[in-house]
């Protein structure tokens, strides 16, 4: 399996160098890249130095891009020496446009990590660009969808192997303002709380502000170092780690001794150990299967499939066998009708009689009235009248 | 010769229901959005089965309104299962376009049928290059980010040459959309499925990590009780209202004004609508922004107002801190919907009670309020009553006609209104 990670000095390219499993090294200038730290120099330097090293430089430009930011950002693009990296890494799709219509040689990487989950869209976008040389994809897709996206492409494909799941992303400052409000006078440039709150069971999330915006995080850290064989089979390319902030997030706030060769050491012999070891809880919840779907039939009365061309009133009210409907459509007095009430129970209905609002005797009742019926002693409010199949 | 008369944009309105869709257009929308009973974004909302569909867009046709169906969640493969029948269905009863974030549900539409299709906001189209991207996939309209301003949003669809829709009023979410998997991951609910558990709004104190390099120390900051003044929300956003921008959203040409909504009451959408629609068509006889009334817009729950990104990106002012309390802003009650009208009775859905006395108020299609003060009500069998109770039908004899039509909302001054009244 190939890793690819996050470096952000000389040390930590050289120490990927003695790592054979890793092949990529993922450079994050800080005004390119959400999570960047390193100056456009910096990037270009640690690059060329990866590139020594027979390691692929991949530029990082994944900051969401506004039209306002755009052509700033593309400028600052053009202050890089773009043969130093073997590719570039986007999130924003305008930026992988303007990549495929400006620097078509350039190999792209596609992050579709947040919005894309079956087949055919991610089909579609690897036709989109000529130049795609690789796509992320989702920590939401199951071992199964991974299975049968691999299959449905020929990019090589890529997961979050190991660290933090980005929760949300706003382009406002979110813990200035909090702090701000609260009196303190001083920020530093980038605010790291631990955010959690009552009707989240007290989970803390790691949260970030710098000057792209706020991003929280999970509590648990993804982890699938134990299910390498797993994504191999399912056609995985690489797996990234990405230990960015492996220290800063660790439960607890102690010192821990993996580093990065050993954690690509352990996953490969000891998978479990390692799991272990691991600083952070960790968590892989859609691996098997996801399932965050099922709670919706819940959400919903069952009732609003009902409301079909067989429907023909609702109860508004009703008062010992009496009920007061509403018409959706003309129908005969004498017509078969089923009561079908909220929990779920469905009853025959005796032949009613009803009246319009004026108290006249109808024979049948035109749409859009509202009118008495009785006898419907089981009505309940929001009950649907529907024809007998 | 050159062309004077002003830019006219869409006013789109939110149809969570059947009803809901009669009323924004009976109110003056343009447009409205509405879904089926799958493949939108709303997990517990109404929406509207395929015979509704259909009579909605009959409805909306006879009143010359256009209704878009959304079909914006992110679907994961399991999801498109029937999806391309459902669209040769919408295209065959006259839907005007689809809603679409997934480039998968794209193929799909596209596959089955001709129907025009507009980019939901939840793909976040956040630029002239994305834009030009979608364009070239085969999408007709570009709902944008709203990140954006209206400069950003006009200079979009000058350079991409493609309709641009802008959301004018509503609820926000805080997170770029389609970039808030807090509900994936805590709850087990797809927010880009319609699942969102709307952790945003809760509160949330917060302590610095321990780990962190940063040599200022941070305090601690309490999240305070839910509910009361202290509570902290820090990634609550405020409501926007952009009634104020309505002169920029016209000379720059931005094609369609939504109006955010489908989970929200009639009494809201009717509101909405009919605000937006008498000050767009004021604005377009001539009149200056200066005299349009915005106070209709504090008449339904709402939570406090901003004006978002549309003049400049939406900064501090914009988080709703206080959280909670849409009801206590809001200037009136919602008291129900006329239902029926048959020669000079009335059947309304009472939302909340009333009694004999109770000064309730109309809001007529013509866009002007009427006020009534109950002096007689009646159950629909007949029998006189001195009190109604919520979730009843009442009925009203009136002795004038009055203008007052089925569909019309009905509602009332909240007791701190009437007191300072
Ligand atoms: S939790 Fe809030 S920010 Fe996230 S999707 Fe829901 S409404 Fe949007």
């Amino acid at each position: 399996m190939n890793f690819c990670t996050y470096v952000r000095s000389a040390e930590e390219i050289e120490e990927c160098a003695k790592i054979p499993s890793i092949r990529e090294v993922l450079l994050e200038p800080a005004s390119l890249a959400l999570q960047g730290k390193l100056s456009l120099q910096m990037a270009q330097d640690l690059a060329t130095l990866a590139q020594t090293h027979g390691l692929s430089p991949i530029l990082i430009w994944d900051i969401e891009l506004p039209e306002r930011l755009f052509q700033k950002s593309c400028d600052v693009l053009h202050q890089i020496d773009l043969s130093l990296f073997d590719g570039i890494r986007v999130r924003d799709l305008g930026a992988a446009r303007y990549l495929a219509t400006h620097h078509p040689s350039v190999p792209l990487q596609l992050e579709l990590e947040f919005s894309n989950h079956n087949t055919r869209s991610i089909r579609r976008w690897e036709k989109a660009f000529s130049n795609l040389s690789r796509i992320i994809l989702s920590p939401e897709l199951s071992e199964e969808k991974l299975t049968e996206i691999c299959k449905a492409v020929t990019t090589p494909c890529e997961v979050l192997g190991a660290g933090p799941v980005l929760l949300f992303r706003s382009p406002r400052p979110l813990l200035s303002s909090v702090y701000k409000e609260d009196g303190t006078q001083e920020l530093p440039e980038q605010i790291e709380v631990l955010s959690s709150s009552e009707e989240s069971s007290h989970r803390e999330f790691p949260t970030i502000e710098n000057t792209h915006g706020t991003s929280m995080f999970l509590h648990k850290d993804l982890f699938l170092l134990d299910k390498l064989e797993n994504l191999e089979s399912c056609g995985i390319h690489t797996v990234r780690l990405d230990l960015r902030n492996f220290l800063l997030f660790q439960d607890g706030g102690g010192e821990n001794d993996l580093s990065l060769s050993s954690i690509c050491a352990l996953a490969l012999s000891d998978p479990a150990a390692l799991k272990k070891a691991w600083p952070r809880k960790t968590i892989a919840p859609f691996f098997r299967i996801n399932k965050t779907t099922a709670q919706f039939h819940r959400l919903k009365s069952h009732l609003c499939q009902l409301r079909d061309e067989k429907c023909v009133a609702t109860v508004l009210s009703h008062k010992k066998g009496n009920a007061v409907l509403f018409a959706y459509q003309d129908f005969s007095c004498d017509t078969s009708l089923v009561l079908h009430v909220p929990k779920g129970e469905a009853t025959g209905v005796p032949p009613l009689t009803c009246r319009s609002l004026h108290g006249q005797p109808l024979k049948t009742v035109p749409a859009g009235t509202v009118f008495l019926a009785s006898p419907l002693t089981r009505a309940r409010n929001g009950a649907l009248l529907r024809k007998e199949s | 010769m050159k062309d004077t008369t002003p830019h006219r944009p869409e006013l789109l309105a939110p149809a969570g229901s059947l009803e809901k869709l009669q009323l924004a257009v009976s109110y003056g929308a343009d447009a409205v959005y509405c879904a089926g009973q799958k493949y939108g974004l709303r997990a517990a909302a109404e929406n509207l089965t395929d015979i509704e569909l259909a009579r909605g867009v009959a409805f909306a046709h006879k009143h010359g309104s256009q209704v878009f169906v959304t079909l914006n969640a992110l679907l994961h493969d399991e999801d498109m299962e029937g999806l391309g029948e459902f669209c040769r269905y919408l295209e065959s009863i006259g839907v005007d376009a689809v809603i679409v974030a997934d480039l998968g549900v794209m193929d799909v539409v596209q596959e089955f049928s001709s129907l025009p299709i507009h980019l939901s906001t939840q793909a976040s189209c956040l630029n002239t290059a994305s834009a030009k991207l979608w364009k070239s996939l085969g999408v007709k309209r570009i709902v944008v980010a709203r990140e954006l301003t209206i400069e950003e949003t006009a200079t979009i669809r000058d350079e991409a040459d493609i309709e641009v829709e802008m959301f004018i009023h509503g609820a926000m979410c805080m997170a770029y959309s389609g970039k808030c998997t807090i509900s994936n991951f805590t709850a087990g609910r797809d927010s880009n499925r319609g699942g969102c558990i709307q952790s945003c709004r809760f509160s949330y104190g917060h302590t610095p990590l321990p780990s962190s390099q940063s040599s200022m120390k941070l305090p601690i900051i309490a999240p305070g009780v839910e509910g009361t003044p202290g509570a902290r929300h820090f990634m609550s956003s405020k409501d926007l209202h952009g009634l104020e921008h309505l002169t920029d959203f016209i000379t720059h040409k931005i094609d369609s004004l939504k109006v955010e909504g489908r989970m929200k009451s009639p009494f809201y959408v009717a509101s909405v609508v009919r605000s937006y629609r008498k000050a767009l068509d004021a604005l377009l006889e001539g009149n200056p922004l200066t005299t349009i009334d915005s106070s209709e817009l504090d008449a339904a729950p709402h939570r406090e107002y901003c004006s978002g990104s549309l003049a400049t990106p939406a900064g501090s002012e914009s988080i709703y801190t206080q959280g909670g309390g849409s009801q206590e802003r809001a200037s009136h009650k919602y008291l129900g919907l006329v239902l029926a009208k048959e020669d000079d009775l009335i059947a309304i859905r009472l939302h909340a009670g009333v009694e004999l006395g109770d000064t309730i108020e109309f809001l007529l299609f013509d866009g002007s309020v009427l006020p009534l003060t109950l002096s007689k009500m009646q159950e629909v069998s007949g029998n006189p009553l001195e009190k109604a109770h919520q979730d009843s039908v009442l009925c009203i004899p009136l002795e004038n006609n009055s203008g007052i039509e089925a569909g019309n909302v009905v509602r009332m001054r909240t007791l701190a209104q009437q007191e300072a009244a």
